[in-house]
């Protein structure tokens, strides 16, 4: 009886493979096997004949098959469903047809490096503030250690507005704005506009942004404005790039120096965005001048602190391949579509 | 300010290449702005006398020459003009590769063999004087290689010098830099004159009459020089550093001003009456014809050097030329002074006139320098110029300068840099930049500044020279282990990133504008609005007239955005910008600065679509996404009145309205009067927003409302309302009848025309129904409905369409 069932099993099998298209042979097999007169049924009615222990054993392999077909045939019934699915071709549809464009916008890529700036000193647990545009003498030069004979004043070329009243030439006046109102420890980043009139062309713009950057505190050193240049920079441009600082003036640090880092263009082999150097000055920094925490009100033997600076248009030419300043002002949409 | 690499190389020996030595001098502190390479082609090149100059038998512009380099003599075919019988010239022959890689080989040009060629300044790359052959001097011997004759090649780097250091305006000064770093010793060209004595009291006298502005002035007198040019290596030099030869006199001063790095002047000291220097302040008004054929109108607080007659320089700036050396020159009187660096800032500022000297003394000048270089220069003339030196200087000096000294804690070194330095370490590293430092009784050290290092005057100047001699790539990088601070977060700036975001979600484009404005454009936007003109604030010193003022409206700027991308044919457009308005508050104030945030749209309201096409943006539309943005800012009591300002259609304006009283900005078509002046091609619908005003109304800390677990019942009805009554009017009316029980009014549909009585219009609403306590019953709901339509009868003859 056994081997009577393992047949039925492999016929019924076999049968339903061979189904090609009609949804009726699946009937006709169900009612084969399974129906009220079913061969598979049959086995199951004459149960009661057998002998308690043969019962079990074929009882189980009976109910086996059953399942067995039960599933067989509904897998079938899928499978024709999908193929005659495939063949209907009424909801045909050319799916090279161009989508519903979305119509968004975009952020202009001054104020996209700006937020990733934003972002990495966020992370580096830096307020950020701002500043008057306009702003006094006082504030963009004669605080930060220029005075009105320094020659450091030639340096940058200022716009006035009347007598001690400039447009402010840098962000650095931010730094004494915000001094004066706190008291240490202090780290900020101050992002904006500045001014100066140089004559426009590729690589000068008389409005341009800057980001100024303070840290007051103990025994902050030259050692801590290194490492927070080379984690700003890395984050900005990638993980690898060096970064070198070497000396330089600034009225308002000192030591000063130039953060450049290895050209990202030519990998410091040298090319005409690094003028052959392989390094590209990006920022300006150094310690605070003690000259800047007296005219603050801050002692100079108890606190020490770093500044840093530098354009951001400058860092987005370079991070975004711009050769030309003017691009960020003529607002082209064929420009600001791009980033 | 150039050098040249072999000038430098005369003062401190160095194993360096000049991209090695520009590698060494950034690390100091001095940038490279540019190398240049002088001479590449001079290799091989011989000097040659020229025999004879005959015209090419076949071609008008061309001559044959016989050369003879002293063995032999060649034929060489030549196209220059500029040479006689009896020139020493440069001759390139077989074999020679010239500058741009010219190889030089016998040719025959036009039947005529030439076996060589002479050449100009250009294909030497020695200058870009390509104008005719380079003419060497008298005497030169024949058949030597150029380059023996000549300290070529060479390569001139020019050098960007930051304030803080005028020490660094001479070859000696980086040679000083380049020894230091190197640490290898350099050395002063001779600058001992053997020659003292009285004899030049009898012959001049100098005056200090202000001898806080000229605390030192220095003299020597010369007789019987030859004036005539300097010789070539020298005249070749002074123009590899960008100056101009003059004369053998003035390029002797203007060699060791490159040198030295100290100005000096040489005077006719025939034309210097009584032969007495007197350095005086100018009268008020005081006319004084300079070298460079000025005139200058003086005034008295600018310290002049003048005869008892006239001025005959202006102090450390320039020469009169009254009594300048020229050709005729036979006695000099060479000054060399030390004067106040503010005033000679000053005074250069006010007549706008900046010069070598100029610039190294409004810098900071050394004062020990001044005595030097006027033997160093003292001997070059007698060497270039012949003549004899009368014994003995003239040395008035009635403002001693104290040497500095400064005292250095090395603690206060190691605070600052964040290294661990010894005071002997820091002694060491001093001293190689000519700093001599003492131990004081404690640990500090008493630092003596050098007399060329004047601008060194606190313990952080030095702190800075010991990082740089130490160099800062030494000095490694120590991530900060702070404790962090807390800050409240920036409104400001979250606010700022949700507006432009939301913005940039609904399609606009973010533009930034320069923040200035000009009188045209306020003409443009209307002269009579007293808002974008009267408070302007005006640009003392504008780049141009285009940038005269502040802008007082990003309008402007954002019209032009429009019409500047539609005459590329960009049409469908939706700008945005967030920026600063300049409002004044008189002359002596700081103006208000008031971020607005504003743009334009114009076109269609999203790209052409191949299955729907877009429809144009209108007021409605710009009203929408303004909308849009104060309800996602929480701000729920605003409201719309109609009207703007002049930039805007009377009729298809409005004013946002916060608060029932504060305006806080504008939208609306642009007026047609403006559009025409923009060019606009197409309807342009702007609008305006005070971000202060935002900040204040916004509202982000949201609260959730619970919802109505009961169902809605929506009930739709057309409206015939009298034309005069605005959706707002009827709107308002269904809340107030209705109550809380209505949760939502939605218009669905504006009619007028066909069965719709004249002076009326059809407005359909979908009324929602729904309460936060219960199903409301059939009846409950035509109860409140039947309410809300007889009110709207009752206060405005609304009545309901076909019923």
């Amino acid at each position: 009886m056994e081997k009577e069932l393992e047949k039925l099993r492999e016929t019924a099998k076999k049968e339903i493979a061979q189904i090609k298209e009609k949804k009726e042979d699946l009937e006709l097999i169900r009612i084969k096997y399974l129906g009220r007169k079913g061969l598979v049924t049959k086995i199951l009615r004459i149960m009661k004949q057998l002998s308690p222990q043969e019962r079990k054993i074929i009882g189980k392999l009976a109910n086996e098959i059953k399942e067995e077909i039960d599933l067989l045939l509904s897998l079938k019934q899928e499978e024709l469903k999908r193929l005659i699915n495939k063949n209907d071709l009424k909801d045909d549809l050319d799916i090279t047809l161009p989508g519903k464009p979305l119509a968004r916008g975009k952020l202009h890529p001054l104020t996209k490096i700006l937020e990733e700036i934003k972002v990495i000193f966020e992370k580096l647990n830096f307020d950020i503030v701002e500043g008057p545009e306009v702003e006094t003498e006082y504030y963009n030069f004669e605080a930060l250690n220029t005075p009105p004979d320094h020659p450091a004043r030639d340096m940058q070329a200022t716009f006035y507005i009347s007598d001690g009243i400039v447009l402010r030439t840098q962000t650095s006046p931010v730094q004494i704005r915000v001094m004066e109102k706190n008291r240490p420890p202090l780290r900020i980043i101050a992002p904006g506009r500045c001014y100066r009139s140089d004559a426009i062309d590729a690589s000068h713009s008389p409005v341009f942004h800057q980001v100024e950057g303070l840290v007051v505190g103990k025994e902050i050193t030259f050692r801590h404005l290194k490492s927070i240049m080379k984690i700003f920079f890395r984050q900005l441009f990638g993980e690898d790039i060096e970064i070198r600082l070497t000396p330089s003036f600034f009225p308002f640090t000192e030591p000063s120096a130039e953060v450049s880092v290895c050209c990202v263009l030519c990998k410091g082999k040298g090319c005409s965005v690094c003028q052959q150097t392989g390094w590209l000055e990006l920022f300006g920094a150094g310690m605070v001048d003690p000259n800047v925490f007296k005219a603050v009100g801050y002692d100079p033997e108890e606190w020490t602190g770093f500044a840093f600076g530098g354009g951001i248009e400058r860092l987005a030419m370079i991070k975004y391949g711009i050769t030309d300043i003017r691009l960020f002002y003529e607002n082209d949409l064929r420009f600001l579509k791009q980033f | 300010m150039k050098i040249t690499y072999r000038w430098l190389k005369e003062y401190v020996d160095f194993d360096l290449s000049a991209e090695e030595l520009a590698d060494k001098l950034v690390s100091l502190g001095i940038n490279v702005e540019s190398m240049q390479s002088i001479g590449e082609g001079i290799d091989g090149v011989i000097v040659g006398k020229i025999l004879s100059v005959e015209a090419h038998p076949r071609a008008d512009r061309l001559t044959v020459c016989k050369v003879d380099t002293g063995k032999k003599e060649y034929s060489i075919v030549c196209g220059a003009k500029n040479m006689k019988e009896g020139d020493i010239v440069p001759v390139a022959l077989e074999g020679v590769v010239l500058s741009e890689n010219k190889l030089i080989k016998p040719v025959n040009i036009r039947g005529v063999d030439s076996e060589g060629m002479m050449c100009s300044a250009k294909e030497l790359g020695i200058s870009d004087d390509a104008a005719g052959l380079l003419i060497l001097p008298e005497g030169t011997p024949l058949g030597k290689e150029l380059k023996e004759v000549f300290p070529l090649p060479d390569v001139v780097l020019d050098l960007e010098i930051t304030p803080n250091r005028p020490d660094c305006l001479s070859v000696i000064g980086i040679a000083r830099e380049v020894a230091a770093v190197l640490n290898v010793p350099f050395k002063l060209p001779e600058m001992e004159l053997k020659n003292t004595g009285k004899q030049i009291e009898k012959q001049g006298e100098v005056t200090i009459k202000d001898s806080l502005l000229c605390p030192r002035y220095l003299a020597r007198v010369i007789r019987n020089v030859k004036v005539s040019s300097s010789p070539f290596w020298l005249q070749h030099r002074l123009e590899m550093v960008g100056l101009r030869a003059i004369n053998n006199v003035v390029d002797a001063t203007n060699y060791v001003l490159m040198e030295l790095g100290h100005p000096l002047h040489a005077f006719d000291y025939d034309l210097i009456s009584n032969h007495h220097i007197i350095v005086r302040r100018a009268e008020e008004k005081e006319k004084f014809g300079a070298l460079d054929g000025v005139e200058y109108t003086l005034s008295k607080d600018m310290l002049v050097i003048a005869d008892d007659k006239k001025a005959v320089a202006l102090a450390g700036i320039i020469g009169g030329s009254n009594s300048q050396v020229n050709e005729g020159t036979c006695n000099l009187l060479i000054e060399s002074a030390y004067f106040d660096a503010i005033n000679i800032r000053r005074t250069s500022k006010k007549l706008g006139l900046s010069t070598e000297s100029s610039y190294r003394f409004e810098r900071g000048t050394d004062f020990e320098m001044a005595a030097k270089a006027i033997n160093r220069v003292t001997s070059l003339i007698r060497e270039i110029a012949g003549g004899e030196v009368v014994e003995g200087i003239i040395d008035q000096y009635p403002q001693k300068i104290v040497p500095q000294q400064i005292t250095l804690r090395p603690e206060q070194v190691n605070r600052i840099l964040g290294i661990e330095m010894s005071g002997k370490q820091i002694q060491v590293l001093l001293k190689r930049l000519g700093f001599e430092c003492n131990s004081e009784n404690n640990s500090n050290l008493k630092v003596m500044v050098p007399a060329f290092r004047r601008e060194v005057s606190r313990e952080i100047d030095l702190i800075e020279e010991i990082a740089r001699i130490y160099k800062y790539d030494e000095i490694t990088p120590a991530v900060p282990q702070w404790e962090s601070l807390e800050y409240s977060p920036n409104q400001e700036f979250l606010l700022e990133r949700e507006v432009k975001n939301f913005f940039v979600g609904a399609g606009f484009f973010e533009v930034i504008n320069y923040s200035f404005s000009s009188e045209e454009e306020f003409k443009k936007l209307g002269v009579g609005e007293e808002f974008y003109y009267a408070k302007a604030v005006k640009v003392k010193n504008p780049l141009s007239r285009e940038y005269g003022f502040l802008r007082t409206t990003l309008l402007g700027s954002i019209f032009e955005n429009i019409s500047k991308n539609s005459s590329y044919n960009l049409y469908n457009l939706k700008l945005f910008e967030l920026g600063k308005i300049f409002l004044s508050k008189g002359n002596k104030l700081l103006p208000e600065e008031k971020k607005m945030f504003s743009g334009a749209v114009c076109g269609m309201i999203e790209e052409s679509y191949w299955q729907k096409k877009s429809k144009e943006v209108d007021f409605h539309y710009l009203k929408g996404v303004l909308v849009s943005l104060l309800e996602s800012l929480e701000i729920k009591n605003y409201k719309m009145e109609k009207g703007a300002n002049l930039l805007f259609h009377p009729g298809q304006s409005a004013r946002i309205i916060i608060n029932g009283k504060q305006q806080i900005g504008q939208l609306g078509k642009v007026s047609p009067w403006i559009a025409e002046k923009y060019n606009f091609d197409l309807p342009v619908y702007g609008f305006e927003l005070s971000m202060d005003a935002l900040l204040k109304s916004q509202n982000l800390r949201r609260r959730y409302l619970s919802i109505s677990k009961y169902p809605a019942v929506i009930r739709d009805v057309a409206l015939v309302v009298p034309k005069e009554i605005s959706y707002f009017q009827v709107s308002s009316q269904i809340k107030k009848t209705g109550g809380e029980v209505i949760s939502q009014i939605k218009l669905f549909d504006v009619y007028q025309g066909k069965q719709i009585d004249e002076g009326y219009r059809s407005l359909a609403y979908s009324i929602v129904y729904q309460s936060k306590e219960k199903t409301l019953t059939d009846k409950e709901v035509n109860f409140i409905h039947n309410e809300v339509l007889q009110s709207l009868e009752e206060n405005f003859k609304v009545k309901i369409r076909d019923k």
